[in-house]
């Protein structure tokens, strides 16, 4: 599904160049629950970045189902980002002034889907999420758990084939965090493939292979079979 | 359309969530909207819209469309015309279906059956020909309008058309109206009609009440026959063009109708002078487009219009400014949702569209607004420009136009002030702005970001607003304070309709007398004058003159201005004689005809010579053989205009006057207040005889100012736009001061803490404060000193380049930018280090 190939990304420090990521070569396959881990600053959440498209300013080649990334322009990535992706942040990041209706209904806007097929498909993944009750509520009325139930349902409203998530549970406390990685679990089980950003050895266990980053640099690679019970 | 009406509704929300934002941004929008509409409505009203008549783009106006209120006698002019060059006119073109003929008689006294003589029953008069109506396609609402047999006998249909207006005013709307007797100048007249609502006559600016036919002109203008003289130029034309005829086309045949004509029958009746003038000069008979009518206004006020109209465009983009910086300012503490809307897929132009529809939105909520400021603008305005009385006059409720332009203008500004912010807006990290949360991204955070442009940008337009109402206030200073060569403060200036009470012309000189001996009785009153044209009256004569020795190079070298004047006119008006004598008591009907010359004329006619003693003639048919004496030489003074050089000018004897039409303007030279000896004098002249209007009674300064009324409206309002734009200015660069300052609270923090003082941090931000207003200024001053180019014709004794407009506009910016930028320092030095070190 992925394939990169010596990914490189440096920032300008004065005189200088500080690499965030170093040759990074990889292959994603459709299917795959990859967890992401490494200390602060190995280029964890920069390679996801990369990954969802949202930075442009890296180097080397990148095929997202065959589409060369690298050789396109950034208006050309934003339609595919719209088409194959989806975000979770460990902030979730819910626009403040719009209810949780509005929330899921946003990126099918920018879809440009017709309205009554938006609001099937809302209402639908509402009612997956078991949300429905809440669907008039600002984000500021609902836990950080409900908050973040939200930003998933955003991210798959659109049915994306890959779902990026930066931390998902980082600001849940343990029992939201688990019923979080279950209902990722359950997506990766029913074909999405899913990146997560973490530092939780538990929630990589939901995973079937962990990426281990070092000072840009992949450091180590290892799969796993079963997934574990999930804790912070 | 649908995605359009959700970020319309999303919008909306986003307004509603930040109120203080809102209200601020809607208020200084509808300022500069506001401001833009009051300025269009008016230009609109006068120089734009079309007569509510058929077919208005098929009128054509024959002569100078701004000579309304306007009568000349002498040789026979082609701006106005005469009723016997109307008629030439009317039937030998080829290009008009219909021509028509039209004058204004003025306000004047209109009784009505049952009603006293009182002042309240003043009406705008005008007298037109019989087609008139139909002409315009005008039909009566009740009755009838003028016929075609109305015009063709003198004195024959005492009838007359009113306003609906009038109508309203005078008779309460009565549908028995038709009928009645109206009384003008005395005259009874039977209304035989009403006009449709909404129609106010052919004079855009002027609305009329009564209209009457031609031929009644004698009956309604006592004492004055203007139907077969060729002399008297007093008529308007506007002619409907035949289909398919060009304007180009209807000029051609309008001047070929005009030559044919003076060397036909209608020049055979000119006097043998005129018609070698006219055929001399060979001056062209202008023919425009008659759609929306005649106006002096349109004329007189179009290029300050324009002016005010550029000088609110300057404040509405100022005012852009401010909101373009108020939602920069806002668009970093919403980086963190441009970011996500980005991360889930908003392509940038959906979301410039979304940006933008919101600043739209902002831009038609101070449209809604600046729509209701615009409508006291624009009263005031046409009130300050034109005098209170001419409000009716002007159509400045909101209508398609003025929507449309508001419509426009909001659409535009909305664009304007929120294409920076959008574009910022995508311009944004994504990832790192979604990583670092709500951290905003400062809008001054580089050293020179979109908002200090912008406040740079900011101070330059101001100065130019600035610069420009220095210049013209200046001017409007220079102007009031032109040495006249006499003492101005203690003159009034009366000019009584003695033809219009009932006086037959020969009756003048025995009626003068008399009421000039009342007047000087008047308490406070040190002595009275009469003249023909008075001191700025707006009257002037001109004739060709004949000097032996002397040989004109060209036509314009013959011409000096004149006027009659009596005994003791250079003592009332304060006129030195410098050589010989002035006009003395001994200069009567049969004496030697004599002139005082002023410097001007002397030094023209008779360079190194002296005058006295000299003989020259006016070439004029009944002149030429009345040779008129220099008695003596005055001093160059103002007297009907401040503008221009001095012309040559010549004094004759009152006494000695040979014109049939001699009416007077009076010079009262007063002791004390001279408006308290205005009304004293009227109250004389009506005791004298009833029936005299005092046309006007004013003090000389008040004459002066009337004058100078376009230059005073043009000074006053560009000084108050000046103060708006820097109040704007003031504002934004406060805002940008602010926001740069509480981002920098730990830099400062940190610097105090590292031993700055207090003054060293003072100094810091109030220096990035000048910084940002030198550069604006180095921008503008040359854009200033470029832009006062257009001013040039409006300017007085003062360059475009003038310093002391320059210093001051620039003293005023730096000293807001002072204000402006000290509050901000001012916080930022009371900033507690240990405080301050915590932040964030």
């Amino acid at each position: 599904m992925i394939q990169l190939r010596n990914i490189e990304r440096s920032y300008k420090t004065g005189p200088g160049v500080t690499y965030v990521l170093r040759r990074i070569n990889l292959d994603i396959n459709a299917g795959d629950f990859i967890t992401i881990m490494g200390p602060s600053g190995a280029g964890k959440s920069t390679l996801l970045s990369i990954l969802g498209m949202l930075d442009d300013a890296w180097t080397g080649e990148y095929y997202l189902l065959d589409h060369p990334i690298h050789k396109l322009d950034r208006k050309k990535r934003s339609e595919l980002n719209r088409q194959y992706i989806g975000f979770v942040f460990q902030s979730y990041h819910l626009l403040d002034n719009l209810t949780v209706y509005e929330n899921l209904d946003v990126p099918l806007s920018y879809r440009n889907i017709g309205r009554s097929q938006r609001a099937s498909m809302v209402a639908e993944v509402l009612d997956r999420f078991q949300i429905v009750g809440k669907k008039d509520l600002y984000p500021s009325q609902l836990s950080g758990g409900q908050q973040q139930l939200v930003g998933v349902a955003r991210a798959v409203v659109g049915n994306p084939k890959l779902i990026l998530a930066d931390e998902p549970t980082g600001n849940l406390h343990s029992s939201q965090a688990k019923e979080i990685m279950e209902l990722f679990k359950r997506l990766n089980q029913e074909g999405t493939t899913i990146v997560q950003v973490t530092h939780s050895e538990a929630n990589a266990a939901f995973g079937n292979r962990t990426i281990q980053l070092f000072d840009g640099w992949i450091a180590n690679e290892s799969r796993s079979q079963e997934a574990q019970p999930v804790g912070r | 359309m649908e995605s359009f009406l959700q970020d319309l509704r999303y919008g909306v929300r986003m307004l509603r969530l930040a109120p203080s934002f809102t209200a601020v941004a809607v208020l200084t929008l509808a300022l500069g909207i506001g401001a833009n509409t009051a300025v269009f409505t008016v230009i609109d009203s006068v120089m734009l819209k079309m007569l509510p008549v058929g077919h208005p783009e098929q009128l054509v106006v024959v002569g100078d469309p701004s000579r309304t209120d306007s009568t000349s006698n002498g040789t026979p002019r082609i701006d106005l015309f005469s009723y016997p060059l109307y008629k030439v006119i009317r039937d030998n073109n080829q290009v008009f279906s219909e021509t028509f003929a039209s004058a204004s008689l003025g306000k004047i006294k209109v009784q009505s059956d049952g009603q006293q003589n009182n002042e309240s029953d003043q009406a705008r008069v005008r007298i037109a020909t019989g087609n008139y109506f139909s002409l315009l396609q005008v039909p009566a609402l009740i009755g009838r309008t003028f016929t075609a047999e109305e015009d063709v006998s003198k004195g024959s249909d005492p009838v007359t058309v009113i306003s609906y207006s009038y109508w309203k005013r005078r008779f309460a709307l009565d549908p028995g109206v038709l009928g009645k007797t109206i009384r003008v100048n005395k005259y009874p007249l039977t209304i035989v009609g009403v006009t449709p609502s909404g129609f106010s006559g052919d004079v855009v600016d002027s609305a009329a009440d009564i209209w009457v036919p031609m031929m009644m002109q004698s009956q309604v203008m006592t004492g004055r026959e203007y139907l077969d003289t060729p002399n008297t130029s007093w008529l308007q034309i506007i002619g409907r063009l035949k289909p398919g005829v060009s304007l180009a086309q209807a000029k051609d045949n309008l001047n070929s109708v005009y030559r044919q004509a003076l060397t036909g029958g209608y020049g055979a009746s000119l006097a043998a002078d005129d018609r070698e003038t006219l055929l001399r000069r060979d001056k062209k008979v202008e023919v425009t487009s008659g759609s929306n009518g005649f106006s002096r206004l349109r004329h007189e006020f179009s290029k300050p219009l324009l002016l005010l109209m550029a000088v609110v465009g300057m404040v509405l983009l100022i005012a852009c400014v401010n909101v373009a910086n108020l939602l920069l300012a806002r668009a970093s503490a919403r980086n963190k949702e441009v970011a996500v809307r980005l991360a889930i897929g908003a392509s940038p132009l959906r979301l410039i569209r979304q940006l933008l529809t919101e600043s739209v939105l902002l831009a038609l909520l101070g449209g809604v607004l600046g729509v209701l400021f615009a409508q006291w603008g624009a009263t005031i305005l046409v009130r300050k420009t034109f005098g209170p009385g001419t409000l009716a006059a002007f159509d400045i409720h909101p209508d398609p136009h003025m929507l449309a332009f508001t419509a426009a203008v909001c659409l535009l500004t909305g664009i304007l002030f929120g294409m920076a912010p959008a574009l910022r807006a995508i311009g944004i990290p994504v990832a790192s702005t979604l990583k670092d949360g709500a951290r905003s991204t400062s809008v001054s955070g580089g050293k020179w970001s979109i908002g200090k442009v912008l406040v740079a940008a900011q101070v330059a337009l101001s100065l130019l607003v600035l610069f420009a109402a220095g210049l013209l206030v200046r001017t409007l200073r220079n102007l009031k304070d032109v040495d006249f060569g006499y003492e101005r403060q203690h003159l009034v200036l009366i000019r009584p309709d003695l033809i219009g009470a009932g006086y037959k012309h020969d009756q003048l000189p025995s009626v003068v007398g008399p009421l000039l001996d009342r007047l000087r009785a008047v308490p406070g009153v040190v002595g009275v004058s009469i003249s023909e044209n008075g001191l700025m009256s707006g009257t002037e004569s001109a004739d060709d003159v004949k000097i032996p020795g002397y040989s004109p190079k060209q036509d314009q070298d013959s011409v000096a201005y004149d006027d009659w004047v009596s005994e003791d006119y250079f003592k009332v008006v304060g006129i030195p004689i410098i050589l010989g004598r002035a006009i003395g008591p001994q200069d009567v009907a049969n004496s030697t005809p004599v002139a005082v010359i002023n410097e001007a004329m002397a030094k023209f006619y008779f360079p190194g010579m002296n005058p006295i003693g000299r003989k020259f003639v006016i070439d004029d048919e009944n002149q030429r053989n009345r040779p008129i004496e220099i008695v003596g030489v005055s001093r160059d003074v103002r007297d009907h205009d401040l503008r221009e050089e001095i012309p040559r000018r010549f004094y004759l004897a009152y006494a000695q006057s040979m014109l049939g039409d001699l009416e007077g303007h009076i010079e009262i030279r007063v002791a004390g207040d001279p408006s308290s000896v205005v009304e004293a004098a009227r109250k004389q002249i009506r005791e004298f005889n009833p029936e005299i209007n005092s046309v006007r009674a004013e003090t000389l300064d008040t004459l002066v100012d009337d004058y100078l009324s376009q230059e005073t409206l043009v000074a006053q309002l560009s000084s108050f736009f000046g103060g708006l734009a820097l109040l704007l200015a003031c504002v934004g660069l406060y805002g940008v001061m602010s926001y740069a300052v509480s981002g920098r609270t730990r830099e400062i923090g940190l610097r105090m803490a590292l031993g700055a003082q207090h003054h060293d941090v003072l100094w810091m931000v109030l220096k990035e404060a000048l910084v940002l207003v030198a550069v604006g200024l180095l921008i503008g001053i040359p854009a200033a000193f470029g832009g006062s180019r257009l001013l040039m014709s409006m300017l007085y004794a003062l360059s475009g380049l003038d310093p002391i407009s320059m210093a001051i506009a620039i003293s005023l910016m730096l000293l807001v930018a002072a204000i402006a930028g000290y509050i901000p320092a001012r916080r930022a030095a009371r900033v507690d280090p240990m405080v301050a070190l915590r932040y964030e």
